[in-house]
C-alpha cells in the first residue's frame, strides 16, 4: 500500500500559513481597523481549510465534469463584477457580498485551472495538437481579458503566466516557443510605446533605477528595502519592525507584507520561508510528475505555476528585482478570495497524489 | 503515471524544477546580500528614517499690464513645514506649543492634508517672520519632524484694483489635484485660473539627507523645477486706478476696450476684494467673510452682473427696425406719455418730445418714440435680431465664470410664467425694461460691434503669449451701422450725454437710466452709459454701470468723460 498523503505538502503549506498570520498581526498594527483583519484572515483560513477538505475529497476526476458549467458560472461573475464592481485602488475588481469583498479573479485561477484539466481530459492525443492549443488559448484568453478591462494587470498576469507554463508542459513545439519568445519581445516593445500608462513605464523603469522617481513608486521600493536590509540576520522581533510601523511601507498587510516579515525576522526567517515557498512547488511538481492521467499532471503543474509566479513576483518586488505589482503573496498577504483559492489549490493537488494510482 | 510515461512532458517538468531552484536561488542570494552584506548599513538608514523628500516649488509666472508694471509676482515666504512619517500624535500638544498655536488647530491642519500622501511634507505654518525664524532654528533638534522651507508665495502688488481680473490663487481640491498630479497651489479664479497651464510650471524634486538631530548631512536635486510663464495683459494700469477713483463707493463697473480687436484695457468693478487673502491655506475665516460681505465684493459684476440695460437697448431695437427696413426718418409724436388700449406708458420727459424721428429718438432717448417702433418691429423682429448678434449670450472672454443675459422670448414666457407674451410686454422691452438682463460684458461687444462696422469681437486680456481670439463680422447692412452711430452721435452733440460734447475728442454713445427691481425714483435707478471714441475712426469703447447712480448723466457719463478724457491726452499708452 502506497502513501495516500502527502504530509510534506501538508505540512509546508500549515508552516507557512502560520508564519504568514503571525506576520500580518504585526503588519496590521499601524492599519485602520487591524484587529478586525486578523479576525477575518482567521475566518478565512478557516474557510480555506474547508475548500481544500472539499477539492481532497471530492474525487478531480468526477469533478471536471462540471466544468463546462463553473465556466459559464465564473464568466457572469467575471461580467458583473465590471458592471456592478466596486472601484479600489482605479480597479473595478471587486464585489460587495455585504459581509464579504469578492474579488472573483481569485477563485477564477481554480476554475481556470479546471478548465485546463478539462480540455486536456477530452483531448485524445498525448501531445499538444494546434486544436487544444487554441482551445486552452480561449478558455483562458477570455477570462485573461475580463481581468484586463477591470483593468488588474498584476492578477492577468497570472493567468498568462499559467496559461504559458503549461502550454509548454504539454509539449509545445521548439520552434513555436522561440517565436513566441521573438513575439513577446515585439509585444513589448509596443506595450511600451502604445500600452503601458506612465505610471506603469515608471514602476518598470524604478527596478532598474530607483532613485528615478523616490516620491512615487521608487520611494516605496527604496524604503522596503530599507526594511528588508535593516532586518540584518536575526530581525528585529516581532512587532518591532520600525519601517512598517512606521508607515514607510504601503500597503503592509497585503503587496508589502514580505518587507514586514524580513524586516522582523531577518535573513534567518527569510531563509525557512523561501525554503517551504520552494519545497512546495517542487512537491507540486512532484505530484504533476507521478499524477496518473494527463489532466492530474497539468491542473498539478498549472497551480505549481501560480505559487511560483506569485511568490517570486511578491518576494522579488519588495527587493526592487521586479516592478512594483498588486500580486498577493499566497498564504501571507490579507485577502479571503486568495487564501480560499489557494488554500482549495493545495486540496486540489492532493487529490491528484491520492488518486495516482486508482484506475477507475 | 502519466508525467513518466512520455518523455517530453517528463523532461519538460524538469525544466520547470531547475527553473524554480534557479529563481529561487537568486531571491535567496539577493536577500542574502542585503540582510548581511549590507545588513548593517540598512539598519543604520531605518534607525535614522534620515530620507526626506520635498518638492522644489516651481516659481509662478509673472503677470505684466500693458505698461510693463509687475501686478502679480511672488515674494518668498518661509514655511514650518511637517515631516508626517516622523511625526507621532503624542507630540502634538508639546508642537502645538513650540510653534505658539492652539493644538485643536495644529491637528485640524493636519488633517487638512489627510489626502495627500504621507511621505510629502507639508506647511503646518505659513510665512513666518524672521523673529519666529531664530526662534524656531535654536530650538529644532528637539523638533526632528519639523522644518524650514522656502516658498514663493503669490504677491498681489496692486491688491484690490485688478482683483476681479487677475482672480487668486488657492490650494487644489482633490479632483484638481488628480489633474495637475502635483501638490502646488494653482488658479482659482480669473486670468490665475483661465492660463493656470501657462503660469504655473511645473515642481521639482529634491532629496534630504538628515541626521537624527535633524541636521542637513547631503541634499540632491532629483529633478529641476521648470517655472511657469510669464503673461502679458491689455490691461493699462493708469487708466485702471482712475476708474477706481472716479467709481469711488458706487458699485458697478466700468470695462473699456478697443473696438476692433477686443483686448480689454480696463476693467474693474466695485466693490473689490484683497486677493492676497487667498494664499494662505489655513486663514479660511477671511474668505468666509469676503463671501458674505455686503456689496458682494466676490462679484464680477462686468462679467456675472446680470442687469436691465434700459435706454441702452433703444439701440439694438432701432437697428432691428432698420434691419426690418424701417426708415430712419419714421417719425413718432411724444406728447409725454402713450396710451395702448386702456394702459399707459410714461415717457421720461413728461412735457414730451413732439415729433421726432429715429435719430431724435435715440438722441434724446425718447420713451414714446420706442413704445411705437417696437411695436411696429415686433418681438420676433426684436429677439432674432438680438439673436443674431448674440446680445444676450457669452461673449468668451478669457476670465472664468461668465454669465449670460436674458433674451425674453414669448416661448420662454410661457414657459416660465404660463402666460402668453402681451403688447405691453413689447413695449416695455422696447426700452430696455421688463424681463430683458444682459450682462455690461455683453453691452460693451455690443457697442463695439456698432463701433467697428459690424464684426463680434472677443473681449479680452491677454496680450502675449499670443492667442487668437475671433472676431466674427455679422451680415448686416452697413448703411443701417452709419445710421445707428449718426445716432449715437448725436446723443451726444445735442441729446442726452451733451456733458461729452466738450472733449476734444469726439465721441458717440448712448446714456441709459434703468429701474431697478425695487422701482422707485432718482437714486434708485442703474445708472449706464456705453459709448466709442473717436466718432470718425472709433478706437475705443467705454461701458460704465453705477448701481443706483441715479440718472445717467449724474454719474455714468462724466466717468464716461474722465476716461474718454485720458484717452485722449494717453493715447501712446493704446497701442
Amino acid at each position: 500500500m502506497k502513501r495516500q498523503v502527502d504530509w510534506f505538502l501538508i505540512i509546508e503549506v500549515i508552516a507557512l500559513s502560520v508564519l504568514g498570520y503571525i506576520t500580518l498581526k504585526s503588519a496590521v498594527i499601524t492599519v485602520q481597523n487591524g484587529d478586525v483583519i486578523v479576525k477575518k484572515q482567521m475566518f478565512f483560513l478557516l474557510l480555506g481549510t474547508i475548500g481544500a477538505l472539499f477539492f481532497y475529497f471530492y474525487d478531480y476526476r468526477k469533478l471536471l465534469n462540471f466544468v463546462p458549467v463553473l465556466y459559464a458560472l465564473t464568466l457572469l461573475v467575471l461580467l458583473t463584477t465590471l458592471v456592478l464592481g466596486k472601484v479600489i485602488h482605479g480597479s473595478k475588481s471587486w464585489i460587495n457580498l455585504g459581509v464579504f469583498m469578492l474579488q472573483p479573479s481569485e477563485p477564477a485561477k481554480l476554475i481556470a485551472i479546471l478548465t485546463i484539466g478539462y480540455i486536456a481530459k477530452n483531448t485524445r492525443s498525448n501531445y499538444l495538437t494546434f486544436k487544444t492549443m487554441l482551445k486552452l488559448g480561449f478558455a483562458v484568453g477570455v477570462l485573461l481579458v475580463l481581468i484586463l478591462i477591470q483593468p488588474d494587470f498584476g492578477t492577468a498576469s497570472v493567468y498568462i503566466v499559467m496559461l504559458v507554463v503549461v502550454l509548454f508542459v504539454l509539449g509545445l513545439d521548439r520552434k513555436v516557443i522561440i517565436i513566441l519568445i521573438v513575439f513577446s519581445i515585439l509585444g513589448g516593445i509596443f506595450a511600451w510605446n502604445y500600452v503601458f500608462k506612465p505610471y506603469q513605464k515608471n514602476r518598470i523603469l524604478t527596478v532598474i533605477n530607483p532613485e528615478r522617481d523616490p516620491l512615487g513608486s521608487g520611494y516605496q521600493v527604496i524604503q522596503s528595502k530599507i526594511a528588508v536590509g535593516s532586518g540584518r540576520i536575526f530581525g528585529k522581533g516581532f512587532g518591532k519592525g520600525t519601517q512598517s510601523k512606521l508607515k514607510y511601507l504601503p500597503e503592509p498587510h497585503t503587496d508589502f507584507i514580505f518587507a514586514v516579515f524580513s524586516e522582523e525576522f531577518g535573513f534567518m526567517g527569510v531563509a525557512v520561508v523561501l525554503a517551504l515557498y520552494m519545497l512546495i512547488i517542487l512537491r507540486i511538481l512532484n505530484i504533476a510528475r507521478v499524477a496518473l492521467d494527463k489532466e492530474g499532471m497539468i491542473m498539478a503543474v498549472a497551480v505549481a505555476a501560480v505559487f511560483f509566479y506569485q511568490s517570486v513576483v511578491s518576494i522579488g518586488m519588495v527587493v526592487g528585482l521586479i516592478p512594483t505589482t498588486g500580486i498577493p503573496l499566497p498564504f501571507f498577504s490579507y485577502g479571503g478570495s486568495g487564501t480560499i483559492t489557494y488554500l482549495s489549490m493545495i486540496g486540489l493537488v492532493l487529490n491528484i497524489y491520492r488518486k495516482r494510482f486508482s484506475i477507475i | 503515471m502519466f508525467g513518466e510515461k512520455h518523455s517530453l512532458i517528463r523532461f519538460r517538468i524538469i525544466f520547470f524544477y531547475v527553473t524554480v531552484i534557479t529563481v529561487f536561488l537568486v531571491l535567496f542570494l539577493r536577500y542574502w546580500y542585503l540582510q548581511t552584506v549590507k545588513g548593517d548599513y540598512y539598519y543604520k538608514a531605518s534607525k535614522e528614517n534620515t530620507l526626506r523628500v520635498i518638492s522644489l516649488v516651481a516659481k509662478r509666472g509673472d503677470i505684466f499690464s500693458l505698461d510693463g508694471e509687475k501686478v502679480a509676482s511672488y515674494k518668498p515666504a518661509l514655511n514650518i513645514m511637517l515631516d508626517r512619517n516622523r511625526f507621532s500624535k503624542k507630540r502634538l500638544k508639546e508642537i502645538a506649543l513650540f510653534l505658539k498655536i492652539t493644538p485643536s488647530e495644529l491637528k485640524k491642519r493636519i488633517k487638512k492634508y489627510r489626502k495627500i500622501p504621507r511621505y510629502v511634507p507639508v506647511p503646518i505654518k505659513e510665512n513666518i517672520s524672521y523673529d519666529f525664524l531664530s526662534y524656531f532654528e535654536a530650538r529644532k533638534a528637539d523638533y526632528p519632524e519639523l522644518f524650514v522651507d522656502i516658498e514663493p508665495l503669490r504677491y498681489y502688488p496692486y491688491g484690490k484694483l485688478l482683483a476681479h481680473v487677475l482672480g487668486y490663487i488657492g490650494e487644489p481640491s482633490v479632483k484638481e489635484l488628480k489633474k495637475i498630479g502635483e501638490y502646488t497651489f494653482i488658479g482659482k479664479s480669473g486670468i490665475e485660473k483661465e492660463y493656470d497651464d501657462i503660469l504655473r510650471g511645473k515642481n521639482g524634486i529634491k532629496r534630504l539627507i538628515v541626521d537624527s538631530g535633524n541636521r542637513l548631512k547631503e541634499e540632491k536635486v532629483i529633478k529641476q523645477p521648470v517655472d511657469g510663464a510669464n503673461l502679458t495683459l491689455s490691461i493699462i494700469l493708469p487708466l485702471q486706478k482712475l476708474i477706481k477713483e472716479k467709481l469711488g463707493d458706487y458699485k458697478g463697473c466700468v470695462i473699456v476696450n478697443n473696438v476692433n480687436t477686443g483686448e480689454i484695457y480696463a476693467l474693474y468693478s466695485n466693490p473689490s476684494f484683497d486677493p492676497n487673502v487667498f494664499t494662505s491655506r489655513f486663514e479660511r475665516k477671511k474668505l468666509k467673510e469676503l463671501k458674505k460681505a455686503k456689496g458682494n465684493p466676490l462679484l464680477n459684476r462686468a462679467i456675472r452682473g446680470r442687469y436691465s440695460p434700459g435706454s441702452i437697448f433703444k439701440v439694438a431695437v432701432s437697428f432691428a427696425s432698420l434691419e426690418k427696413g424701417i426708415s430712419p426718418s419714421t417719425s413718432f409724436y411724444c406728447p409725454g406719455y402713450f396710451e395702448y388700449g386702456n394702459l399707459e406708458f410714461k415717457c421720461w420727459f413728461k412735457p414730451g418730445h413732439g415729433r421726432l424721428n429715429m435719430y431724435g429718438g435715440i438722441a434724446h432717448s425718447c420713451n414714446v418714440y420706442f413704445y411705437n417702433l417696437g411695436l411696429k418691429v415686433g418681438i420676433k423682429g426684436i429677439d432674432s435680431f438680438c439673436k443674431k448678434i448674440k446680445l444676450c449670450e457669452k461673449t468668451g472672454i478669457d476670465i472664468p465664470g461668465e454669465k449670460k443675459g436674458l433674451l425674453p422670448t414669448p416661448e420662454w414666457k410661457r414657459m416660465k410664467t404660463g402666460k402668453p407674451w402681451y403688447p405691453g410686454d413689447t413695449i416695455n422691452l422696447s426700452i430696455g425694461q421688463g424681463y430683458l438682463l444682459v450682462t455690461p460684458i455683453e453691452v460693451a461687444r455690443f457697442v463695439s460691434f456698432i463701433a467697428n462696422g459690424g464684426k463680434l469681437v472677443t473681449p479680452h486680456f491677454l496680450k502675449n503669449p499670443k492667442r487668437n481670439f475671433s472676431i466674427r463680422e455679422i451680415d448686416v447692412n452697413p448703411a443701417h451701422i452709419k445710421v445707428v452711430q449718426k445716432a449715437m452721435r448725436m446723443v451726444v452733440t445735442g441729446g442726452t450725454a451733451v456733458k461729452l460734447s466738450f472733449l476734444k475728442v469726439k465721441v458717440a454713445g448712448k446714456t441709459g437710466t434703468a429701474q431697478t427691481i425695487s422701482g422707485g425714483k432718482g437714486k434708485e435707478n442703474n445708472s449706464w452709459f456705453s459709448g466709442f471714441a473717436p466718432y470718425e475712426n472709433p478706437q475705443i469703447c467705454v461701458t460704465v454701470i453705477a448701481e443706483r447712480g441715479g440718472h445717467s448723466t449724474d454719474k455714468a457719463v462724466p466717468i464716461a468723460g474722465e476716461i474718454f478724457k485720458f484717452f485722449d491726452q494717453n493715447r501712446e499708452l493704446f497701442q
